[in-house]
This record gives C-alpha cells, sequence and structure tokens, in this order.
C-alpha cells in the first residue's frame, strides 16, 4: 500500500517537472517570439531600430519565463498567467493582420 | 595606467574585504567596530570607483569602463586567493599597492 | 508535489540546466577562451613563419610581390604584420572576381625577404574558434541551433545562480579550501561571482550574435521576412560604423603611375596607437586608384570596435574624405557595443589577457559546478550498495569533458608540430587527432575508477601542454630562450602559456592525488550494515 502511494506521488512529480519544462521551453520560446514581431511593429522607433531592439530584448523574455516556469507555486499558475501573458501580443498581431 | 587601474581595484576589494565581519576576524582577530565597518566598505568602493579613470583615460570611455570591468574580476581574485592562503598580508599589500603603481607610474 | 520556494525553485533549476548541458558549455567556454587568441594561436602553428624577422618596410615589400603578381588585378590587399600575428600575408582579385572576405588569391610572405614563402597546412586556432560556435561535422545551421539553444540555457542558468545565491555579498571573499563539498561550492560561487558580468554579457552577447537566427519574427514581422531590406536599412549587421567598402570600377580605365605609399603609411602609423592593420589598393595602377589604410583596433565600442580608415586618391596622394560618421542609434549601439565586447577584435594585448583571465574563470565556473554535482551526491551514493548508473555517467563526463578537452587541445598542437609539413589534407588531419584523443579521454574512465581516471588524465594533459615549448628547443629559432631574448613576444608569450596550463594540471594532479576519499570510519560501519542486512 505504502509503496502504491509513494511510486503514485513519484509518477505526479516526473508530471509536474514535465509539465514546468514544456512551458519552459516551448513557452517560453513562443513567448519571446511573439512579443518579438509584435514590438518590432510597437516600438515607437524607426523601423529597424524597433526590430533590433525587439529581437534583442526577447531573450530576457524568454529567460523570465523560464525562470517562472518553475518559480511559480503551482503548475496551473505558471500555464494560466504565461497563457495570458502571451495573450498580449498574440492579440496586437491578430489585429495587425486583420487591418492590413 | 593598466597597472595603476589594477592596484587600485586590489585595494578597493581589499578595504571591502576587510569591512565583513568574519573576514576582519580573520585578519585582524576581531570583528570591527561599526563606524570602522563602515569607513572600510566606503572606502572600498571609493577606490573601485576611482580605478575607472585611469581605464578611461588611458583608453577612451567605451574600452576603458570594459577593461576596467575585467580588472574588477582579477583583482577580486587576487583578494580572495591571498585572504584564503595569507590572510596577514591582505591590510599591508592593499595599503601599498596604488603608491607602489604610482611610483611604477611617474618613473 | 509541495511547492518548493522561489530560492529552492530556481537552485532545482540551476542544478538541472547547468548538469544537462554543462560539458557542452564547457567545450563552448573553453574554445571560446583559447579564440580570444586565436590569432596567435595560428600564427605559433604555422613555425615556417617564425623564423623571418619583422622589417619597417613590410609594406613595401608586400606591394612589390602583387606588382609582379598581379599587376592588373581589380583590389589589391595587404594585411601588415602586428603584435597577434607576426605574419605579412597578400591578397588580390582578378577584374570580374566577386571582392568578399573568401576568394581572390593569397600568398603569405617571409617578412625580412618578402618572398613567399610555403606555409604548412593547418586551420590553426581558428579551428577552435569555429568549433566554438559551430562545432564540427554538422551542417551549419544545425551546429548553431545546438549552441545556440546551451546559451539559452547558461542564461538561464546565471539569472537562476544568482537569485539562489543568498549570500552574494556576504560570500564574496569566502573560500575555504580542502574542505571537500563546501570548498566545491566556494570555489563555483566565487569564479561565478567574481566575473559574472563577464560571464552574462559574454553569454548575452552571444544570443546576439545569433540572435537572427535564433529570433527571426522581428524581421519576419515588420518586413515580412525580407531580410535584406532590413540589413540595408539598418546599415550592416547591426548598424552603424564607418566608411563605405570601396566599389570596384566596372569600364576600362587608363593606367596610371601610383604615388609613392610612403608619406601615407608615415602619417597613418603617427595618427594611429597601435599602427596600420591593412592596407587596399583598389583598381591599382590605373588613375581610378584608392588607398584604403585600415587602422589596427578600435577606439570606440559603439563602432563595433572597428578602427578608422584613410582614404587616399592613389595616383595624386590627396587625402579623401571619409564619408560622414552618422551617430549610431541607440539599438544599434547596444548590439555594436554587446558584440564588440564579445568578439573583442578591438582589444590590444593586455586586454586580451584581462578577458582571457576572465574566460578562464568562466570555464572553472562550470567545471566546479559539474564535480560539484557528484561531490554533493557522494555521502547519500555510500549508503547505497552500488553507484547509480547516471552518477556513473555524470562523474565519467566530468573526466573526459573537463581534463578530456585539455588532452584533445593538447593533442591538436602536438598533431601540427609532428606532422610532415607535406602531407595531404593536413589540416584535417590534425583535426581528426583532436577528436581521437578526446574520444579515448571519454572512453578512458570507463576502465578505470574514478579517482585513477583523473589522476591520470590530468597528468597525461601536463605532460602534453609543457612538452610542446621542450619540443621547440629542437628548432632553435622558436625556443623560448631564443624568443624571449629576442623580445618576439608573440611566440614566447604562447610558449608561457603552454607552461602555466602544464603547471596548473601538474597541481591539479598533485592535489587529485593526496584527496582522501571517504573516512574510514564510515566505511567500517557501512560493511557492518551490510553484514548485518546479509
Amino acid at each position: 500500500m505504502a509503496r502504491t502511494h509513494s511510486s503514485e506521488n513519484a509518477f505526479r512529480y516526473r508530471l509536474t517537472i514535465a509539465a514546468r519544462t514544456l512551458l519552459a521551453v516551448l513557452g517560453g520560446y513562443g513567448f519571446a517570439a511573439l512579443c518579438c514581431a509584435s514590438l518590432a511593429l510597437a516600438l515607437p522607433l524607426p523601423k529597424p531600430q524597433a526590430v533590433l531592439a525587439a529581437t534583442q530584448l526577447s531573450f530576457a523574455l524568454y529567460c523570465a519565463l523560464a525562470i517562472w516556469a518553475f518559480s511559480a507555486k503551482s503548475v496551473r499558475r505558471a500555464w494560466c498567467v504565461a497563457t495570458l501573458l502571451c495573450a498580449i501580443p498574440a492579440a496586437h498581431l491578430l489585429m495587425r493582420s486583420a487591418n492590413v | 595606467m593598466i597597472v595603476l587601474c589594477l592596484a587600485l581595484c586590489f585595494s578597493g576589494f581589499g578595504s571591502l574585504c576587510l569591512g565583513v565581519d568574519r573576514h576582519h576576524e580573520q585578519v585582524y582577530g576581531h570583528k570591527p567596530a561599526p563606524l570602522r565597518r563602515q569607513l572600510l566598505r566606503l572606502l572600498g568602493w571609493l577606490l573601485l570607483a576611482s580605478a575607472a579613470v585611469p581605464a578611461i583615460f588611458a583608453l577612451g570611455t567605451s574600452i576603458g569602463l570594459a577593461l576596467w570591468a575585467s580588472v574588477l574580476s582579477l583583482a577580486a581574485f587576487a583578494q580572495i586567493t591571498l585572504l584564503s592562503y595569507r590572510p596577514n598580508l591582505v591590510p599591508a599589500l592593499s595599503i601599498g599597492a596604488p603608491p607602489l603603481a604610482l611610483f611604477l607610474h611617474l618613473i | 508535489m509541495k511547492p518548493l520556494a522561489f530560492r529552492q525553485a530556481n537552485a532545482w533549476l540551476h542544478t538541472w540546466t547547468g548538469l544537462l548541458l554543462g560539458w557542452l558549455l564547457y567545450a563552448i567556454f573553453l574554445t571560446g577562451t583559447l579564440s580570444f587568441f586565436q590569432e596567435e594561436i595560428s600564427y605559433w602553428m604555422k613555425p615556417e613563419l617564425h623564423t623571418a624577422g619583422p622589417r619597417d618596410d613590410s609594406a613595401r615589400l608586400a606591394l612589390a610581390q602583387l606588382e609582379k603578381h598581379a599587376p592588373d588585378a581589380a583590389q589589391w590587399n595587404v594585411s601588415l604584420p602586428g603584435p597577434r600575428n607576426a605574419a605579412l600575408q597578400i591578397q588580390w582579385f582578378e577584374p570580374g572576381e566577386r571582392i568578399g572576405k573568401g576568394g581572390g588569391q593569397r600568398l603569405t610572405l617571409d617578412t625580412s625577404s618578402g618572398e613567399p614563402v610555403q606555409v604548412r597546412e593547418t586551420r590553426g586556432g581558428s579551428f577552435l574558434y569555429r568549433f566554438h560556435f559551430e562545432l564540427y561535422a554538422m551542417p551549419r545551421e544545425v551546429a548553431r541551433w545546438i549552441v545556440g539553444i546551451a546559451t539559452m540555457l547558461m542564461l538561464v542558468a546565471i539569472v537562476s545562480g544568482v537569485i539562489t545565491h543568498k549570500k552574494i555579498f556576504k560570500d564574496f571573499f569566502t573560500f575555504r579550501p580542502a574542505k571537500g563539498q563546501r570548498s566545491w561550492l566556494d570555489a563555483h560561487n566565487v569564479t561565478a561571482v567574481l566575473a559574472l558580468p563577464f560571464h552574462f554579457m559574454i553569454t548575452y552577447s552571444g544570443l546576439l550574435l545569433l540572435m537572427f537566427m535564433l529570433m527571426p519574427w522581428g524581421v519576419e514581422s515588420a518586413y515580412q521576412g525580407d531580410r535584406q531590406a532590413f540589413f540595408s536599412e539598418a546599415g550592416g549587421r547591426g548598424g552603424g560604423g564607418r566608411g563605405a567598402p570601396i566599389d570596384a570600377p566596372r569600364q576600362p580605365v587608363k593606367p596610371a603611375q601610383m604615388t609613392d605609399l610612403a608619406p601615407l603609411l608615415a602619417h597613418a602609423q603617427q595618427r594611429w596607437p597601435q599602427g596600420i592593420a591593412s592596407l587596399s589598393i583598389s583598381a591599382p595602377n590605373t588613375e581610378r586608384a584608392v588607398v584604403e589604410l585600415r587602422q589596427r583596433g578600435g577606439d570606440s565600442l559603439l563602432e563595433r570596435g572597428n578602427g578608422e580608415r584613410l582614404r587616399f586618391n592613389g595616383v595624386t596622394g590627396a587625402a579623401m574624405n571619409a564619408p560622414k560618421a552618422t551617430p549610431t542609434p541607440a539599438a544599434s549601439a547596444v548590439y555594436n557595443v554587446f558584440t564588440s565586447l564579445h568578439l573583442i577584435r578591438f582589444a590590444g594585448p593586455p586586454l586580451r589577457w584581462m578577458f582571457f583571465l576572465s574566460g578562464l574563470l568562466g570555464t572553472a565556473m562550470i567545471a566546479t559546478g559539474l564535480v560539484l554535482w557528484v561531490v554533493k551526491r557522494l555521502p547519500e551514493r555510500k549508503k547505497l550498495s552500488g553507484t547509480p548508473f547516471g552518477h556513473r555517467l555524470v562523474e565519467m563526463l566530468n573526466v573526459g569533458c573537463i581534463a578530456g578537452l585539455p588532452v584533445a587541445i593538447a593533442a591538436y598542437f602536438w598533431a601540427n608540430r609532428l606532422l610532415p609539413a607535406g602531407l595531404e589534407q593536413r589540416a584535417d588531419w590534425e583535426i581528426r587527432c583532436f577528436f581521437i584523443a578526446w574520444a579515448l579521454c571519454l572512453l578512458h574512465p570507463l576502465l578505470r575508477s574514478h579517482k585513477r581516471a583523473w589522476l591520470e588524465q590530468t597528468s597525461f594533459a601536463a605532460l602534453l601542454f609543457g612538452g610542446l615549448p621542450f619540443f621547440a628547443l629542437l628548432q632553435p629559432s622558436s625556443s623560448l630562450i631564443t624568443t624571449v631574448s629576442q623580445g618576439h613576444w608573440l611566440l614566447a608569450g604562447m610558449d608561457l602559456a603552454l607552461l602555466a596550463s602544464a603547471a596548473l594540471l601538474a597541481l591539479a594532479t598533485w592535489h587529485i592525488a593526496r584527496h582522501q576519499a571517504m573516512p574510514s570510519k564510515l566505511r567500517l560501519t557501512r560493511k557492518v550494515t551490510q553484514e548485518a542486512a546479509a
């Protein structure tokens, strides 16, 4: 009985690690990519400068999200906040493409 | 000039190091009085900041600052090594380094 | 799962990002650090060039050779000897040939006679440089992605490491030797924190150098993927920079006598503290000739550390106004500063050595981290009957990389010295020796206990490195005694660095040999417990 319980716990633990890792890797890159694309259009700078600034900043954003993925109190919170954050540049890009 | 920068950084880190209770005890056998500790730390930061001046003077602003940043690491490493193996030498060498560097620069 | 506190979570993240890619990052860091001196290493690996002494009029000799080999060329380039590379090189492009970095015809000249000299085929220091970000034997893009991903994880490791390190100021000077796990942690903390600005800068700037590949989405969205348009609007890779490239003339032009270059060269030498790096003449021996001199080193990181360029009319010798340097916009300036600090093309010898030492600290940071992972888990391992496979794997990779890579590098240098100069595909063979040595070092720990593996590899590396300067004694002109007495610091510096590396490795060997594994009392207790359980 005790053994099944702990092996179940171990499985759940591995699942949370996998979930956080997935968020950090894919979500981190996705968030950075979305912000890069969005900021390149949104920043009040000449076009090439905006692209440069957005691209250079994106790595810091990726890093921040990766740290968040593992520091958040729960996996659910990690994913929810990350999704909300990604929605902002995603919405902006969707609006832009709809207008164009 | 670079030697002067290095010497000032070395001195500055020596002062900061002695401003840490544990290391002051390592060298002098007792913890520093609060005022002494504050003064050591202030002196340390001032020396570190002033070390940027000869670097900028010799190499221009951007490259001078790059040199200063890397000299900081080297000077800190020297102090840590000294502290780990010959802590008693820290005060003497820290005080002696800038005048020696200045002397070498002037001759 | 009980949620971990912020610091604890970051400690876990730091450990795993560090471990998973630690060996690759170690290789990247070590080869990168050596790449700061890639030109010096390349020169050292071409002994045919070591006998000649420098001459003041090397430019004149080079131009004479160019006149001889390519009087009708579209462009002449001369690379002048300097403190990093004492070789004299010429390059020319025939009319109609595309003028670019590669291409054209090249010759290395003997600096004392000016005659072309046959140099042994070697990739030199640039093998290490290329390995650093393009690895080897795989498509370029794949390798850059691997390195890019590793760098992104390195960034996470650095940030999570800083978050985890509670007493970053208080423990700044703390190093307690000979205390086992405590000492390894101190060493890891010290090497990391001491050069933290450098580590952060080199990692982030590494990402910036690869950023158009890793994060093309800005260009995609703003320019609909038209990268050419972006680059031309931004003004080169990052924008800013001085001077436009020389264009090759298209129609046939009248031949003309070129002006004497000596006063132009003298003027430039006086103006620039580190001297002239190179000179180019486009449309030589014609009325359209333009002479361009490039400064060695640079003044400002905002301009990507590029030096100044002086241009003169090739026939009259009159100075031509350089295109007005526009002030660099902010985002470009950031890119320029960061990337210049990574490549340090601007740096003279003192600053270069500083960066080299910081790089060594970074390499040590990674190495101590990897060893710490093993050492930290030794107590819990003693309670088990054997070593878990994962732990054993980490141990073997630690030895094979941390000690093995230096062995491989030394093998590369030895191959350069021992392989016959006329060997077919010589450069490739030198590189093969590097990889064969490394592979052997990765397999060797399979056959040895952990401590023996370390001892054998570090002592072997020490022997290999130490042997190289002694081998040079066989060629009187290259020996350390000669080079130091002649002030030929380019070669002497390399030999001294090899000796210093050997000394460091010997010191490491000595420490490992003295290392006491586990106190015998604990060993006895374990034996009793095992017997009781049986």
